[in-house]
């Protein structure tokens, strides 16, 4: 089940939405986690038995993890911690990687084992990087964890940010278990944010869509340099809003059930540099890797050539994280070297260029970075830049076509990238009628056209639920 | 406290065994090759009501597949007894595993063949291709099938194994 | 959608301040209307929250409950396929979880109304600057197309191969061949500007000249050269009657007909088609006129399909006019085979290995031949060779549309030995 779906909107959502409502508070939570655990099994109901064991391993682990730390037992609160942040890894790992590690194995000693496939189990990436960040966090005595094996399992499983993010520390959430109280306020508040991040997935991210499957099917070596761009910028501006679009459903579907995530996007295309950009996109993962890799690794409190080591781990791992493959090795290094490039050695040039240039530069590196993402192969992403920088001819009558198609969605999608939407949005609701009425009347019409879309759309799904 | 502390490590480490143990039970195990292909056949055609189909020969499965009955060492035809019919069944035991690639793209074909033939102009058949069609391979067992209760025949099959 | 959760602050009091006695700055009732002002402007927009949130749930309680309270659709004339009933629920299904996937299918295909939202997402879509849907090409004057199926080389070549051995074993029998292009190739000024496709009529050729022993027809000259009028339909893939008879007027020739001297009566038998290219695309704005063409001639003849005991007297069936796909009023839709037996006394026996193109071109040749024998090879499962020892056969024609004959796998299974 994805977000995007009429059967989510239209079924699991109104009855889950009304069955919260009759429930007095005290059994709220317990709702909660049978929803989601009803949203995780979807599909692939044998997956419960093994989330179910997930979440006694870890739950288990964490209150051993808070009972040793205050007893002050270093080495065996160390062997609890290590086995279980591994056991998590080898959940993710097996799943993710084993294909990728064989065909690599494979392709080095000329075996060929085969591993059997399984379906990706929901939300695997984001469960086990918030179960990993819940017992660091009970380690390092940020929070002692849940006593209540309901409220633990319901964290992890929580459905809004299950199947794509963001990926919440257990202190953010803690208190919010105990108290999230129904209001009409932040119902609505959560309605819009769920409208919009629904619009922005439909109507943006599946018409760009579109532009983007047509020119990815044709032969990297054929592409003009019209076509190569129209590719890329289609593919930065589809990622962007199917991604942020699910990240703003996900906080609205929570502020629906009265709870706050933190947000996941901040117009990542108007980043001044690199390492802005990945304050902006994705905030969450890279928050993530800051407190848990970066930081236990020395951070930037250590000597340059470590913080370099530093930073290239934890962008290989961003990289990895993002998919078993060269070509998103590649990418989390390339952006890793763009950071590191920024922070040692071009600390003060940057202050002195001026911010429209900053924008435009860094959005170009960003966009030769996607090239590496939706590539299958280096050698194909090598191809596409090439032909991207004018050594395949500049544009033919076909780029044309594709390019008047695109030009409205692409058009559409610059400016909904910008803030400029939302924050007019916001000053016209602060002025009362008729603003409150035509803002209704705008979200009707969102909601018409994104039924019309969803209705049309069987086989466009989320591109980061493969993670 | 400590007894808490044996408590909890007992209860990962069950847990832990229990997830392994649920893996290696979803990969499932190979069948045995040595059940007679009878026994499979059998069971396939026990949930399989056989109206409006006619077996099938190796010229039929050459016809329909592309594949050559000799290679396997058993097989099993029904085919549409009228042509604008689409229930159909085959049911085959591989020589060898290796086999099990080639046989899967040849009922791939038919099954794509028929959808298209049936695409636009029979929508029964499409919708019988489309929703009730199943292809199972497990180790050198293979069944297709394209019948209303295909969810019957497919666990027979599986059973069998 | 950052709406941070601001607390309400209590109404400021109202200052009743004194008038002054000398004039003063007064930066404190200032602050206080910015004060005020602000604290509309926040209950302004919690109150635009509280509507939103109000409007949401409205709507998609509504639109759920309504969907639910209508009855279920068995079939849709406007998709032309089955939908997706209520889901029968047993635990083998629950299990390996096709019952989550019936459910997702059934809300989305009895949603009310379903075919309004599917052409309001089209018009948007439109709006957008789309010129394709779900892969059909929206062109000029209301035309859809399908864009040239890429051939499937294999295929292709073994289904050469077939012919051309077909061709050597029955040296007896004048052998013809003729792959008619689709709309794309030949309606080419409606297409959208600078569309990227197939040269369909390239492909063509190539896979001509690999045949032998086989008379190859090019209808490509003489479509190209009517293409400004209404030789295929305007939402369904098929060519019009008008299209198959310029087709026929320009290779009966090479059949050994004089195709020209015949005269027709066209009959227009239905207004409203809609083709197989509207359920596709989901664009119903155009509906297509369907004529048939009666040859002037006193050759009698009834037409019978294998295995059916029938004998009709006509081409047509009137009961495919009131159903969905009205292409069928051309001899009842495909069939594996059928036989037209005629009054002609030429002493021809035609066998036509077919597909749905050739449904209403059978219209043109039956006044030619004393028999005429129909195969579509994708629903016939016996063998050519068969036909030919029970029947005697003097011409043997291949009648196909490019799109279809391009990925046909069927033919080469017919024609085996």
């Amino acid at each position: 089940m994805a977000f995007g779906d009429l059967f989510f909107v239209f079924g699991f959502l109104p009855v889950c939405l009304l069955l919260y409502i009759l429930t007095p508070g005290r059994f709220s939570n317990v709702l909660l986690l049978l929803c989601s655990l009803l949203f995780f099994a979807w599909g692939t109901p044998e997956y419960l038995v093994l989330m179910l064991c997930a979440l006694a391993f870890n739950y288990a682990a964490g209150r051993e993890l808070a009972a040793l730390r205050d007893s002050g037992k270093k080495v065996l609160s160390g062997a609890v911690f290590a086995t279980s942040v591994l056991a998590d890894l080898a959940l993710l790992g097996y799943w993710k990687y084993a294909g990728f590690v064989l065909e690599t194995v494979n392709a080095v000693f000329g075996t060929s084992f085969a591993a059997r496939e399984l379906p990706l189990p929901v939300g695997l990436s984001f469960f086990t990087f918030s179960l990993i960040s819940y017992l660091a966090d009970i380690r390092r005595g940020r929070t002692d964890g849940s006593k209540d094996p309901l409220t633990f399992s319901l964290y992890v499983t929580f459905f809004p940010k299950l199947a794509s993010g963001p990926i919440v520390p257990y202190p953010e959430m803690e208190a919010q278990f105990a108290h999230h109280p129904f209001s009409w306020r932040r119902f609505g508040a959560g309605a819009r944010c769920f409208l919009i991040g629904l619009s922005k997935k439909i109507l943006l991210a599946n018409t760009l869509g579109t532009t983007f499957y047509a020119l990815s099917a044709l032969p990297p070596e054929s592409l003009t340099a019209a076509f190569a761009w129209l590719c890329a910028l289609s593919y930065a501006l589809m990622l962007y809003f199917d991604f942020s679009g699910y990240s703003d459903m996900a906080v609205g579907l929570a502020g629906m059930f009265g709870f706050q995530l933190p947000k996941n996007f901040d117009y990542p295309y108007l980043s001044r540099s690199v390492s802005e950009f990945w304050r902006r996109w994705h905030i969450t993962l890279g928050a993530w890797f800051r407190e848990y890799v970066y930081i236990p690794l020395g951070g930037s409190r250590v000597h340059p050539f470590r913080i370099f080591l530093n930073l290239m781990a934890v962008w290989l791992l961003t990289g990895l994280w993002h998919g078993a493959g060269l070509t998103f090795l590649l990418w989390g290094i390339y952006h890793g070297l763009l950071v590191v490039l920024e922070k040692l050695v071009l600390k003060g040039v940057l202050e002195t260029i001026p911010n429209a240039v900053r924008v435009v530069l860094t959005f170009l590196l960003v966009v030769i970075g996607w090239v590496f993402f939706f590539s299958a192969t280096p050698a194909e992403a090598f191809t596409r830049l090439s032909r991207m920088f004018f050594l395949g001819g500049v544009a033919d009558g076909a780029a044309a076509y594709y390019a008047l198609g695109a030009l409205r969605p692409l058009l559409l999608g610059a400016a909904a990238a910008l803030p400029v939407g939302a924050r007019l949005g916001r000053e016209l609701a602060r002025r009362g009628q008729p603003w409150t009425l035509l803002s209704i009347f705008y979200f009707a019409a969102l909601l018409l056209l994104c039924v019309a879309g969803m209705m049309n759309d069987t086989y466009s799904s989320f591109l980061y639920a493969q993670f | 406290m400590k007894s808490k502390l044996i408590l909890l490590e007992a209860l990962r480490w069950v847990s832990a065994s229990l997830a392994v143990l649920f893996i290696l039970f979803l990969l499932g195990s190979t069948p045995d090759p040595e059940i007679p292909f009878e026994t499979v056949e059998q069971a396939a055609l026990a949930r399989l009501d056989l109206s409006e189909t006619q077996p099938g020969d190796a010229t039929m499965l050459r016809r329909l597949y592309g594949l050559s009955a000799s290679d396997f060492a058993g097989m099993t035809l029904y085919y549409p007894a009228s042509n604008m019919g689409a229930k159909e069944l085959l049911v085959l035991k591989l020589a060898d595993e290796s086999q099990a690639d080639t046989v899967e793209a040849a009922i791939r074909a038919r099954l794509q063949t028929q959808r298209d033939s049936f695409d636009g102009y029979g929508a029964e058949q499409f919708a019988l291709l489309t929703d009730h069609a199943v292809v199972e391979i497990r180790g050198v067992y293979v069944l297709f099938a394209v019948c209303e209760n295909e969810q019957a025949v497919r666990e027979s099959f599986l059973n069998a194994l | 959608m950052e709406q941070p959760n601001r607390p309400r602050r209590a109404a400021p009091s109202v200052r009743n301040a004194p008038a002054p006695a000398a004039p003063r700055p007064q930066p404190r009732p200032v602050r206080d209307a910015r004060e005020t002002r602000k604290q509309a402007r926040l209950r302004a927009l919690q109150r635009q929250s509280v509507w939103t949130g109000a409007f949401f749930l409205a709507a998609i309680l509504t639109l759920a409950a309504v969907s639910l309270a209508l009855p279920d659709r068995d079939f849709s004339p406007a998709e032309n396929r089955r939908l997706k009933q209520f889901p029968v629920f047993s635990v083998s299904s629950l299990l390996n979880g096709s019952y989550f996937n019936d459910w997702n299918s059934y809300a989305a295909e009895q949603f009310a109304g379903r075919d309004r939202w599917i052409t309001l997402d089209l018009a948007f879509r439109r709006l957008l600057g789309a010129k394709e849907a779900n892969g059909v090409l929206l062109c000029r004057d209301g035309y859809l197309m399908e864009p040239p199926a890429a051939p499937d080389t294999a295929a292709l070549e073994k289904s050469r191969d077939a012919i051309n051995a077909f061709a050597a074993r029955h040296p007896e029998l004048s052998v013809s061949m003729a792959v008619v292009p689709n709309a794309a190739a030949i309606l080419t000024d409606r297409l959208p500007e600078n569309v990227p496709l197939r040269d369909q009529l390239a492909d063509i050729s190539a896979f001509a000249s690999g045949l032998e022993g086989v008379q190859f027809l090019d209808v490509s000259p003489a479509l190209l050269a009517h293409s400004g009028e209404p030789l295929y339909y305007k939402t369904d893939h098929h060519w019009t009657t008008y299209g198959a008879r310029i087709a026929f007027e320009a290779i009966a020739p090479a059949l050994g007909i004089d195709g020209a001297a015949m005269g027709y009566d066209t009959y227009a038998v239905s207004a409203d088609f809609e083709g197989t290219l509207a359920a596709k695309s989901g664009c119903h704005d155009t509906l297509d006129v369907i004529e048939i063409a009666v040859p002037r001639t006193d050759v009698l003849f009834y037409r019978a399909d294998e295995g059916d005991p029938a004998r009709l007297a006509t081409l047509y069936d009137d009961a495919s006019l009131s159903g969905n796909d009205k292409y069928a009023v051309f001899l009842g839709g495909n069939a594996p085979r059928t036989d037209i037996t005629t009054t002609a006394g030429t002493g021809r026996t035609l066998l036509l290995f077919k597909d749905s193109y050739a449904n209403c071109f059978v219209q043109f040749l039956y006044p030619y031949f004393d028999r005429i024998i129909l195969i579509d090879p994708r629903y016939y499962y016996a063998s050519a060779d068969d036909v030919l020892r029970r029947e005697s056969v003097t011409d043997v024609l291949f009648l196909y549309n490019a799109n279809t004959f391009f990925t046909d796998r069927s033919l080469s299974e017919v024609l085996a030995p």
